[in-house]
This record gives C-alpha cells, sequence and structure tokens, in this order.
C-alpha cells in the first residue's frame, strides 16, 4: 500500500475505495456504507498514532531466520493509554455503521469514559486473553469493537518494526513481526532497475491480521501447511471478477484470499479489497475450506 | 552450459560470441546485465551491430568464420604476457602433459592425415605414457613437448597484424578486448563466455568452441563461479533434446552409436569404457557400461537378458565412419535411398541447408509423415512453387500436433535445470502431444507384428513399451527403476523402486535408467524434482544466486560443472567471496561436489575434470576429428584465395556432400565476392512455420530482408528498400535491402571484404513474404557433428529487374 | 487525480510487445505490410495501430547509436487538437485521468484540421467511418483501475503509468540516472503533455515530432486552430 501517512488523505482514500468498490458490487453497498466510513477512521487514527516508543527491538537474524518473529518475546508496547481517547472518535463511527449494535458501543464508550473499564482490559479483551464482561454489552460486541480500536496503534508500530526486517530472509505463513495469520493477500509486481526483463507474476505478499504487516511469500505454496505440490493447489474465483481469487489448498483445506494487482494503477486498501471479496470467501467456505484467519464481517469469526 | 543462467550475474567480464544473446536469449542477458551493473565488461564480437552490441561495453564486428583467428591471438596475448592463472593450469590442465614423437603440425596439418579418406590417424597424438601407464608430465612445464610448448609454439603465429588481416578487426579493438578479457585470469577473478549457434554453425564449429575453452582453462575460468563456457539453447528444448540423443551418432545420456564393427555387447563396452592407470583419476566415463545396461533394461525390460546382450543384438547399427546426420540423410533421400520417413516439429524444407536439393529429395519419397501446428513448406512441399503436384508420388499425413501449452512435459534450460511445464490448456480438435502420437502409432504397429510378424521382430515386439503416453510415467523411467530387490552396500531396494542416483545404476541389468544423466531426478522421497521450485539456499549459495533446490540439475544436482576447479589442493576456494564448494570440518559445502571424494591435499582426493580420462582439462585435445588443438582454416566458401597460418585453406576433414546439386564456389570466386551470414529474428520463432501464421507478428516483420552497408549499397546501386536478388551457387532468394549502418565492411588481407546478413524464417507457404534463404547455403558440415556451415558462404546481389516471391 | 505515463526510451529494446499488445485489446485488424528497408513496420501510425515503436539509427564518434521511440498520443494537458475541434462532444478530455478521447462524432471533424493541429502527428482517419483516431490512454482499462495494455505489456520496464506526481518524480530519478552517461538526455515536454518521453539523445534522432519545440510551433498551431474553430462551427451549421 502506498501511503501517505497524512490522516485526512489516507481516510479520504479509502472512503473513495469504498464508493468505488460499491459501485462495482451493488450487493455489497450496504456493507461498503457500513465499514467504509470504520476503516477510514481506523486509518485516521493510524495515521496520528504514536508508533513504537523509544528504541526499536533488536533482530537476532539467525533466530528470525530460523522462524522466530521479532516480537516474540516481548509482544507490542502497551496501546491501552491510547484507547480512550481513541473511543470518543471511533466508537461513534462504529454506532452508525452498525444501528443494531449501537446501544452496546454506547454503554462501552460510557463505561470507558466514566472509569467503569480499565483500558488495560479493553487491550486485554482484544487479544481475547482474560474473560473481559462490561454490564450491557455481550462477548462478541467487545471483541469486535475492542481489536478495531487496539488495531490502529498496533499497525503503527508494526510499521516501524518491518522496516528491521526487510532485508532479512523470511519464508513462512506467519507474520514475521508479530506471528500473526495472514487473512488476506495480494501479488504485487515489483520494479527492479537492474533488470533486462521484468517479470510479470509479481510477487505474493501475505497481509497480517493482526499487524496488518506485509510479507513475501512463494505464490506456489500453502501459507499454513507449506505444501509446495501444483496439483493440491488452486484457485477459486467468482465470474466476472478475474482479479480475485483464492489460494487454496487441498493438503490442510485451508485457503487465503488474493488480489492480483499486478496490472492495477492504484493498490487498493486490503481491507476494502478484502471486504469486496466476501461472496468469494464464502464460496469457498461452502466449498468446505477455512481462511487462516478473518475479517470482522466473516462469518463466524 | 557449464554454468546456468542466474550464475552470468557472478562475471567480472562477459565475452558474449557467435550470440545474440539480448534478442535471442533475452533472460541471460538480463544477468548479463547484472554483471555490467557491477562492473564487468560486456563484450559482443559479431559480424551484425544488434539489440546486444547496443547493451554491450563495446562491440567488435568481425568477418563470419574467423573466430579462431580471433581467439588464436587471445591466446598468444595470455601466454605472451603471462595472465595465465599458473597453478591453475599446471595442475588441473593437461598443460604438463608430455605429447608423443609422433606429433607434429606442419603447414596447417596435424600428424597422421589421410589425404584420401581426409581423416587423422589420431594415435599419432598420443600423449608419451610411463612405464605405469600414466601419460607423463613436466610440471615445470618446460619441456619442449609438454603441451603448454605446443600450445605457445602453435600459437605463436597468431600476431595482431595477421588476425586483424584476417578477420577485419582493427588491432586497436582486437588488443581492447583481449586486454579486457585476460583480466580475469586472475584467482579470484571470473570471465564467462556465452555463445550460440554464431559459433557452432561453421565448418571449424567444435573447434571454435574448444579453443574457447582453452582460453577459459588458460585464464582458470571453468569451474568458478561467473564463468564456465556457456551455450545458449533455446526453447526449442535444444539442451533437452541433446541429452536425449536427438543427433544420430549419440544414444540418450551421451553413449556412441553402435555401429557395426560391434557386433555384441562386449565389443561395444570394451570399446567404449576408457582406462586410466592414475589412481587420482575418476575416469568416470569407466562407468559406461552399467548406463548402457540400464538403457537396455529400460527398453526392452524382462526380455533383456545378459543371452541377448540385454537386447544390444536387437538394436539397429549404423556403418562404421557412416554419416546419418541432416546434411547426409537428405543426400540419401535425394539419391532415392529412403522411402518414407517421419518428421516431427521441424521443417526442413525450409532450415536445412541448399534447401532446393532438401525440397527436391522429398519428391522421392513413397510417403511423408509430418507432425506440426501448422502447414509449412515441409508438409506442403509437394505443392511449392514452379512445381506440379501431379508430379509427385510422395503420399504426404500430416498429423496435428499439440502446441507447447497444451502438453505436461519437462524442458531442459541452458544451464540443465529440468523443469516441468504443466499443461495449460487442452489440445484443441485432435492435436496431440508428439509423445502421444508416437506412442499410438508403435502400439499399432506392434499390433501389426504380433498378427502378421514380421522381418527381425524382436526389436519392435519386445520392447517395454507403454499402452499410453503419460509425461510422470516418461519422467520415471528416465529416472529408472530396480528390475529386482537388489543389495548395494548395506542399503536394500525393492524392485520397482526408483533409482536413487546414478552411482546406484548397474551392469548387472538389476538397473533400468532411459538416461543416467537424468537419474536422481524422480526421488521416492521427494519425488519429481523438476517440480521443484523452492528458493531457499544457504548463505554461501546465495551469495553466487546457486538456487539448488529449484527444479534439479544433472548431473546429481550440481549447478557448476567441474566445480573441484574452483578450489585449491585444501579444498579452499580461490575466490572466497563467489565460493562454489568449500572443504569444511571434514565435508564439502556449497554446490554439490564433482564427486565426494577429500581435497587433492588429502591424497584420496581425485582430479577435478572427472569426466577426462586422464582427471585433467584438455589444453590439448587429442579427440577430435580435425586436431588437437585449433587452427584457422577459411569457410567452405570464402572470399579469399590464401590466408596467413597456413597453406591449409579449409578445414581438411570438414563433411562436404557431393551431388549435381551441390555446388561450391570457388575461393575468392569472382562471381560471389560477398559474404553471407544467416540468424534468427525476434519476431518470428526459428523457421517462423509458427509465428508467420500470427498476424500482429507478420504485420510487424512482413517479408525476407537482407541487411548491408550503404557503402556495399552505393557499390551495387541499391537504395534502401530496393528489392535485391542475392545469388549464390545454388540458388538465389529475393529480398529487401535494408541498408543499415549496422553492418560494415571489413578490410581483409588488405582489402574491403562486404558482408550481408539474412534473417532465415520466410517461407512460401505465407504468401508473398519471401521464400528460404537456405537456398543459398551449403551442405558443408563441421567433421565432428556436421552441423551446416549457415554462418558463412559466398553470394553476390544485384538489384532485382522482376519480383516475384515478394 | 490526473494520470501521466513515462516512456523510457533507454529501457526499451523496441520488442513491439506495447504495439502488438495495443491492436490485441482494441481487436484492432492487423495491416498488409512490406518491408521497406527498415524493422519500423508498419511505416507509420494508421487507423489500425495507434501504437508504434519508430527505429531510428545514427552514426555517432563511429559508433552505432540505435534508438527505439514507443510513438503515441501524449494525452496533451492543454489539447491543440481538442481547441482545433469545431464539432461538439468530437475531442473531450476526462477529467479524472486527462485522457484526451476521441468520440465517433470525430466523423464530423476536418480531418486535415485535427491533425495539423497536433504537434505530434498523431491522429489518423478510419477511410471507411471517417473517424478519426489515436490512443485513448486505455480509459477503459484505466477507469477500471487497470493499466493501459502498453504498460501492461512492457518487459523491459520502459513503459510506466501511475500519478502525474509520481511519474514525474520517477522522470526526475531515471533523467538523473541517465544523463551520466547521456549528458544530452532530456524529458519531452514534461509541462505540457501527460505521456513524458526519456531520451538520452537529441529528440530530432528518434523521430521528426518526438517533441514539440516551443513556444513557436505550438503556439502558432494553438492559435490558428482556437482563431478558425468558430468559423468552422458556424459555416458547418449554416450547411446544416
Amino acid at each position: 500500500m502506498q501511503d501517505s501517512g497524512q490522516p485526512a488523505v489516507e481516510a479520504q482514500r479509502i472512503l473513495d475505495e469504498a464508493a468505488r468498490y460499491a459501485d462495482q458490487t451493488p450487493a455489497l453497498e450496504s456493507l461498503f456504507a457500513a465499514f467504509g466510513p470504520v476503516l477510514a477512521e481506523r486509518a485516521r487514527l493510524r495515521a496520528e498514532a504514536p508508533g513504537w516508543r523509544g528504541e526499536l527491538p533488536t533482530v537476532d537474524a539467525e533466530r528470525f531466520s530460523q522462524g522466530v518473529f521479532v516480537l516474540a518475546d516481548s509482544g507490542f508496547q502497551d496501546v491501552s493509554p491510547e484507547l480512550p481517547a481513541a473511543a470518543v472518535r471511533l466508537l461513534p463511527v462504529m454506532e452508525r455503521a452498525f444501528p443494531a449494535l449501537a446501544e452496546e458501543l454506547a454503554a462501552l464508550g460510557r463505561a470507558l469514559a466514566e472509569g467503569g473499564l480499565e483500558p488495560e482490559l479493553l487491550t486485554r479483551a482484544a487479544f481475547s486473553e482474560a474473560p473481559v464482561s462490561v454490564p450491557g454489552v455481550s462477548r462478541d460486541t467487545l471483541r469486535f469493537a475492542a481489536s478495531e480500536l487496539v488495531k490502529p496503534f498496533i499497525e503503527r508500530q508494526a510499521r516501524d518494526i518491518i522496516g528491521l526486517v526487510t532485508e532479512l530472509p523470511w519464508r513462512r505463513g506467519m507474520c514475521p513481526v508479530c506471528g500473526g495469520a495472514p487473512n488476506f493477500s495480494l501479488l504485487r509486481k515489483v520494479r527492479d532497475e537492474s533488470e533486462f526483463i521484468q517479470a510479470h507474476g509479481g510477487q505474493r505478499l501475505m497481509h497480517c491480521s493482526v499487524c496488518s504487516s506485509q510479507w513475501r511469500c512463494k505464490r506456489v505454496s500453502c501459507p499454513a501447511c507449506g505444501n509446495e505440490n501444483p496439483e493440491e493447489l488452486f484457485n477459486l474465483r467468482v465470474e466476472g471478477r478475474p482479479f480475485e481469487r483464492a489460494d487454496i489448498c487441498r493438503a490442510c483445506k485451508t485457503y487465503v484470499l488474493c488480489l492480483d494487482t499486478v496490472e492495477f494503477v492504484d493498490i487498493p486498501d486490503a481491507d476494502v479489497a478484502a471486504l469486496a471479496m466476501l461472496p468469494l470467501d464464502l464460496l469457498v467456505r461452502k466449498e468446505g475450506y477455512a481462511p487462516l484467519a478473518g475479517h470482522p464481517w466473516s462469518p463466524g469469526i | 552450459m557449464t554454468n546456468h543462467y542466474t550464475d552470468i550475474g557472478n562475471a567480472d567480464a562477459v565475452l558474449i560470441m557467435g550470440s545474440n544473446a539480448a534478442e535471442h536469449h533475452p533472460i541471460s542477458f538480463k544477468w548479463v546485465l547484472r554483471a555490467k551493473d557491477k562492473g564487468a565488461p560486456v563484450i559482443h564480437v559479431d559480424p551484425k551491430f544488434s539489440r546486444t552490441s547496443a547493451r554491450s561495453t563495446f562491440h567488435v564486428p568481425l568477418r563470419s568464420g574467423t573466430d579462431i583467428a580471433f581467439m588464436g591471438g587471445m591466446v598468444k596475448y595470455i601466454l605472451d604476457n603471462n595472465l595465465y592463472f599458473k597453478e591453475y593450469v599446471a595442475e588441473y590442465t593437461n598443460a604438463a602433459f608430455i605429447v608423443g614423437e609422433k606429433y607434429s603440425f606442419k603447414d596447417g596439418l596435424f600428424a597422421g592425415f589421410d589425404a584420401a579418406k581426409k581423416k587423422y590417424d589420431k594415435s599419432a597424438w598420443a600423449f608419451e605414457k610411463g612405464e605405469d601407464g600414466i601419460p607423463k608430465r613436466d610440471p615445470s612445464l618446460k619441456n619442449p613437448r609438454c603441451v603448454f610448448q605446443l600450445l605457445k609454439q602453435h600459437y605463436s603465429r597468431y600476431n595482431l597484424d595477421k588476425v586483424s588481416s584476417t578477420t577485419g578487426v582493427s588491432k586497436d579493438d582486437l588488443l581492447k578486448v583481449y586486454k579486457a578479457y585476460s583480466a580475469t585470469g586472475k584467482p579470484d577473478k571470473a570471465g564467462t563466455v556465452m555463445y550460440a549457434l554464431g559459433w557452432t554453425q561453421h565448418s571449424v564449429g567444435v573447434q571454435n568452441i574448444r579453443l574457447s575453452a582453452i582460453i577459459q582453462l588458460l585464464l582458470g575460468n571453468i569451474g568458478v563461479a561467473g564463468g564456465g563456457i556457456n551455450a545458449l539453447r533455446g526453447e526449442p528444448n535444444v539442451q533437452g533434446s541433446t541429452d536425449h540423443c536427438i543427433l544420430y551418432h549419440i544414444l540418450p545420456g551421451y553413449l556412441p552409436m553402435p555401429h557395426a564393427g560391434w557386433a555384441k555387447l562386449e565389443d561395444y563396452q570394451q570399446a567404449n569404457t576408457p582406462v586410466s592407470k592414475d589412481p587420482l583419476s575418476a575416469n568416470w566415463w569407466q562407468n559406461r557400461p552399467k548406463y548402457v545396461v540400464s538403457l537396455l533394461k529400460a527398453w526392452f525390460g524382462d526380455a533383456a537378458t545378459p543371452d541377448n546382450g540385454f537386447g544390444y543384438d536387437w538394436l539397429p547399427k549404423i556403418e562404421p565412419g557412416g554419416d546419418y546426420s541432416y546434411i547426409f540423410l537428405f543426400d540419401r533421400m535425394y539419391k532415392g535411398l529412403i522411402k518414407g520417413g517421419f518428421i516431427f516439429g521441424t521443417n526442413p524444407a525450409q532450415s536445412a541447408p541448399n534447401t532446393h536439393k532438401v525440397r527436391k529429395a522429398m519428391d522421392k519419397l513413397d510417403w511423408l509423415v509430418v507432425g506440426e501446428l501448422h502447414h509449412t513448406e515441409t508438409s506442403d512441399f509437394w505443392h511449392r512453387p514452379g512445381v506440379d503436384p501431379k508430379d509427385i508420388k510422395t503420399e504426404v499425413f500430416l498429423l496435428p500436433s499439440a502446441q507447447r501449452g497444451e502438453k505436461d512435459g519437462t524442458i531442459s534450460n541452458s544451464g540443465r535445470w529440468h523443469m516441468w511445464h504443466y499443461k495449460a490448456v487442452e489440445p484443441i480438435g485432435q492435436c496431440k502431444p508428439m509423445g502421444g502420437a508416437v506412442v499410438e502409432i508403435m502400439n499399432a504397429v506392434r499390433k501389426l507384428y504380433k498378427a502378421e510378424g514380421g522381418t527381425f521382430a524382436e526389436p519392435v515386439l519386445k520392447l517395454d513399451w507403454p499402452a499410453v503416453y503419460d509425461p510422470e510415467d516418461m519422467a520415471k523411467r528416465i529416472n529408472g527403476f530396480f528390475t529386482r530387490d537388489t543389495k548395494i552396500g548395506d542399503k536394500e531396494y525393492k524392485k520397482g523402486q526408483l533409482v536413487p542416483g546414478f552411482p546406484n545404476l548397474q551392469v548387472d541389468g538389476s538397473t533400468s535408467s532411459l538416461n543416467w544423466l537424468y537419474c536422481g531426478g524422480y526421488s521416492e522421497t521427494e519425488g519429481n524434482l523438476a517440480k521443484r521450485r523452492d528458493l531457499t539456499q544457504t548463505p554461501m549459495q546465495a551469495a553466487i544466486n546457486l538456487y539448488p533446490k529449484f527444479s534439479w540439475a544433472w548431473p546429481v544436482n550440481r549447478r557448476i560443472l567441474y566445480n573441484r576447479a574452483s578450489v585449491d589442493k585444501n579444498g579452499q576456494p580461490y575466490n572466497p567471496a563467489k565460493a562454489v564448494i568449500v572443504w569444511q570440518d571434514e565435508k564439502w559445502v556449497g554446490d554439490v561436489p564433482d564427486g565426494g571424494w577429500p581435497p587433492l591435499a588429502t591424497g584420496k582426493g581425485k582430479y577435478p575434470f572427472i569426466m577426462q580420462t586422464e582427471g585433467h582439462a584438455q589444453l590439448f585435445g587429442p579427440g577430435r576429428e580435425d586436431g588437437p588443438m585449433p587452427e584457422h582454416y577459411e569457410p567452405a566458401e570464402t572470399p579469399v584465395k590464401t590466408h596467413a597460418f597456413s597453406k591449409q585453406l579449409n578445414n581438411p576433414c570438414m563433411k562436404v556432400a557431393e551431388s549435381d546439386m551441390d555446388v561450391l564456389a570457388a575461393p575468392a570466386d569472382p562471381r560471389f565476392p560477398i559474404v553471407l551470414t544467416t540468424y534468427c529474428m525476434t519476431e518470428h520463432w526459428c523457421g517462423g512455420g509458427e509465428t508467420r501464421n500470427t498476424p500482429p507478428l507478420l504485420e510487424a516483420e512482413p517479408q525476407q530482408y537482407v541487411e548491408m552497408s550503404p557503402q556495399l549499397a552505393k557499390e551495387k546501386g541499391i537504395k534502401n528498400g530496393d528489392v535485391v536478388i542475392v545469388e549464390s551457387a545454388r540458388g538465389k532468394v529475393e529480398a529487401v535491402a535494408m541498408v543499415t549502418i549496422r553492418m560494415r565492411p571489413l578490410l581483409v588481407q588488405g582489402k574491403i571484404v562486404h558482408e550481408i546478413g539474412m534473417p532465415f524464417c520466410f517461407g512460401w507457404t505465407t504468401p508473398k513474404c519471401g521464400d528460404a534463404v537456405n537456398r543459398l547455403t551449403p551442405s558443408v558440415g563441421d567433421p565432428n557433428t556436421t552441423i551446416p556451415e549457415y554462418k558463412a558462404s559466398l553470394v553476390n546481389i544485384r538489384k532485382a529487374d522482376k519480383v516475384t516471391e515478394l | 487525480m490526473p494520470k501521466a505515463f513515462l516512456i523510457d526510451t533507454t529501457r526499451c529494446t523496441a520488442c513491439r510487445g506495447c504495439q502488438v499488445a495495443c491492436k490485441e485489446w482494441k481487436n484492432l485488424p492487423a495491416v498488409p505490410t512490406k518491408q521497406t528497408g527498415t524493422h519500423q513496420n508498419p511505416p507509420d501510425l494508421n487507423p489500425f495501430n495507434l501504437k508504434l515503436v519508430r527505429f531510428s539509427e545514427h552514426m555517432v564518434d563511429n559508433k552505432v547509436a540505435w534508438y527505439f521511440f514507443p510513438d503515441q498520443c501524449r494525452h496533451c494537458l492543454e489539447a491543440p487538437c481538442k481547441q482545433a475541434s469545431s464539432v461538439e462532444g468530437a475531442i473531450i478530455q476526462d477529467a479524472a485521468t486527462g485522457a484526451v478521447i476521441y468520440t465517433e462524432k470525430t466523423a464530423q471533424e476536418d480531418f486535415d484540421v485535427i491533425r495539423g493541429a497536433c504537434p505530434y502527428d498523431i491522429p489518423r482517419q478510419n477511410p471507411q467511418t471517417k473517424q478519426i483516431v489515436k490512443c485513448d490512454m486505455c480509459i477503459d482499462r484505466v477507469k477500471a483501475n487497470l493499466l493501459p495494455m502498453c504498460v501492461k505489456t512492457c518487459a523491459m520496464g520502459a513503459m510506466n503509468f501511475g500519478e502525474r506526481a509520481d511519474m514525474l518524480k520517477l522522470a526526475a530519478e531515471r533523467l538523473a540516472v541517465v544523463k551520466k552517461t547521456a549528458p544530452k538526455a532530456r524529458l519531452l515536454n514534461p509541462d505540457d503533455v501527460a505521456v513524458i518521453f526519456l531520451v538520452a539523445d537529441e529528440p530530432k534522432k528518434y523521430h521528426e515530432f518526438a517533441v514539440a519545440e516551443g513556444p513557436g510551433a505550438m503556439t502558432r498551431k494553438q492559435v490558428l486552430a482556437g482563431a478558425f474553430a468558430p468559423f468552422r462551427r458556424l459555416a458547418r451549421a449554416m450547411q446544416g
């Protein structure tokens, strides 16, 4: 993703993309209308978030190349102090987006504002580390809201970290920063100055469901089980959408969504693009395959 | 290639000669430019300025057919200036070997020449052996009969004056190339040589490549990263088809073709199993009998037993010394000796030399089967221009073939990487892969033989022939199986198990393999290794772009051949920054070494050049038909009467077809003063049979042209775009004049020699695009391979007064 | 946001993938051609070849310079052809991308005027339909967030497409690199067009109409085109 770093520009870009996709797929119009503003507000929060504070963690290249992700020992820095202010901005947007949850979200906002809920507990709810309960808020809603609130701050920290390892080899299906599973992937053409002939196929990048880091992963391989047998790896598409596919592994029965951006002018936001692929998502699940990680809109997640 | 594509990026200098790599092997050129980006000079030596020249550091035009003079001058330059890699030359090549007293070189001829037979008695070139049977050596390289001194003496004649006046290259340009390239003679520097048909398609084709090998050995550039002799093979799978014996003189895996002089398997094995008395020589070909028997077992299965020589008795055998190559096959056809045959995926009526003769030869056939995608000049020869189909008796069958994207299978790339290709779409209509067609036809023939019998039915009926064609099954058969429960060392193998690598192939019939080189490419545990796309490698491997887990390379997944020559006697790399292998903690790491023996210094090692009988690379190569050291000879058709190196004008051993239609221009023939070279084109593929049927490509390159210099055009009163007649002693071709500064007149022996160039992709089945350029070229071949001399012949040109072909 | 191309001729190898891909995408028929003594074929732009790789060769200091120029409409920011147009809706400019588009109504235009207005000599007329045609920036593709076909197909990285600001940045970077070995390198009319060529030598060595050498030539044409347009419109209206 190209990223301007400017909150307003980021947010507007997401709204524009959501509108464009909604135009293309009228069936998803209401979903885009709901999630678009949430994703936009999240982008704004991300652009304004503080990032990694203090010295960056040191990376042991040897351990890393053996598959130990960067934050395996420490985890992310605590984002709890940011949450009350973020809630004031994001929760009202979510209330408008999801009227059915409006009352619960409002209750959550009040609990946070009035001290009924410690921000630390909200962070833990996002990672579902401990049972947390807030009166008038269901567990599902609490988890949904918590992860949406935490995400922009985690993403912002991850952006500072990923630079530490972009030159190191990482050939795994999990995120090199936080160990998260991918919920999306894309093929991207990479410009190489020294090349006589440029590859047309593009590199496959995985997109982390937790911190939105992206990392290169071999195209003909299953990110879940490492299977490389071409006969067991295949794609599914829905008619009329040639650039959207699900990369499926017959061996371990999993899939990851993949957007082929090789001939795209602009690379869309990963969440907006994934939302547009919901019909494909549903189709592949119906065929009996499970995603490596889901999205807020994914059924049963 | 001794090396492979991604390795070219490791070179400190790149010499591209006899190749237009940027246009015809573009992937190779990607790595050339990587090397260039890192500071390597890229040198293009070629008659024509092409896109390769445009991207090179410098381009040097030379006259076609004078590469040996050009490189001979480089050998002299390297030796005169002490630029060779001394330890490497003394230890790893046969520079120190003493040549026997019978050897001599006089007036352009080596000892042992029989003028009547146009053949050498090669025993006159033998090394002098001690009482132990090992060639005598002088490590000081001072003995006047040692290879090093003979080499020095031989190329002492190749001075700048002679080389310049022969090749047409200025002395400045010669020195520029020699200096830039021989800088790689330092132990930690590597230079790569890239060539293609511009070197092979000459009456001295093999010696062109021999001489480049000599240069590479003097500079210590073989076995190292960024070095090697790198033949650029094409998309037609030239590498794979050669490995699997598309040529008449070899069986799969470079095993000699049986001939009538070797009636029994024992005779064949004895004649083809080299013996070395040197305990330090691996002499790998001593294993050849195992590969031969395993091949016979793969062909004849259970029917192959020791009693029938494992089926050797059933093999067809050629006449000793007989030539069954393209040129002579069509010569026999022309003389009415061939009744019919199959032609798959090649278009000789367009691409064989002296095409007029080839087309006439086909008229003599009773029947012909052609497997093709489109109608070609070959499938449609019976209604070619100027011929009444009613006069042609030949019955022609056209089998529709599947296109590359319509079939599964493998391609072996130039770097010997064996790569599986998946079918993308089903073949249209009744099209079939060639393998499928051959299997079905043979099954029908077998059925007939079974029902009706026939003369000498055994070879047909005893075959272990598949019921249906399955590429995966073929890949397994090529790898080979154990034919019975077998114990090798302390390991037990069950009948039907895949053989894990050719060191396990046996001479007793307990193993089969359709090609020993590919044995190990299909594994019981890992499956079809040609399908591997794993990019992981160790940091040492990554430093030289080795990618050992991507696909599989023959032999035994070795990526750089003769890599034991990249290390010193202690197993330490001459260039540690680009180490190929290194002896570490009592084992080799990096690439797969040429045999697992420890380094030479341990006393248990082996010499690095394991495929040579005596383990040393051959500066002096007593095995070739036309001499142990390359010598400049003019092409069969030459614009000069004499040359500066000897009185022997042409290669004394070159193969020349003889018939009423095989005429050659005399040396410096005043009727044909211009040198013609022929080549491929980017927009059309090979003979053009496929691409001329692709309208947008035909739109971009619609018609036969001839590239010539403005000076020649002026001399002949030809304007750019004029239709001209190009005429040789054998035929005429109409072409549009493309007057271009990319072609230059050359100063040869004090006189201007003009060279013109023409693509060979246009044929009459595409209306008004012109017709085969090979109507001009001669049926003359290299004595070792009989590859035709497409790259240098004599013609004249004139403005056309009447146009019929365009 | 306006789009732009960067055509880096120093990376072009004249493989002509763009030339062929363009007509394949647009379903344009192959035209019958003749060899005329050059690899450049068809010899010029025509109604069925909206993209053409031009070849030229020059001897400089006894060294061959072989230049390739993948010619196409420049999609001028202020298009002279549009200003010269006398038919409403015949030549339009897409606000979002900046693409200059010729519609079916160009059949009613005076072809000589439109072609004459173009400093790059791009417009051609279909003899059957009388429509004037040229590259349309693959507007169908770009609207669907897809690269123009010529850019998609380019194997050498010579053809680039994106936001105008990004392309200008890339152009400046490449120019700096190329200038190190080719001091005459320059960008062609980068302030006036959306299709910016990077050349390593004098533009005229690549193609007669490679660059609009301003201000003279271009303004004159613009002025003429602008001045006469109303009269032509009037004349047409009177003829009905």
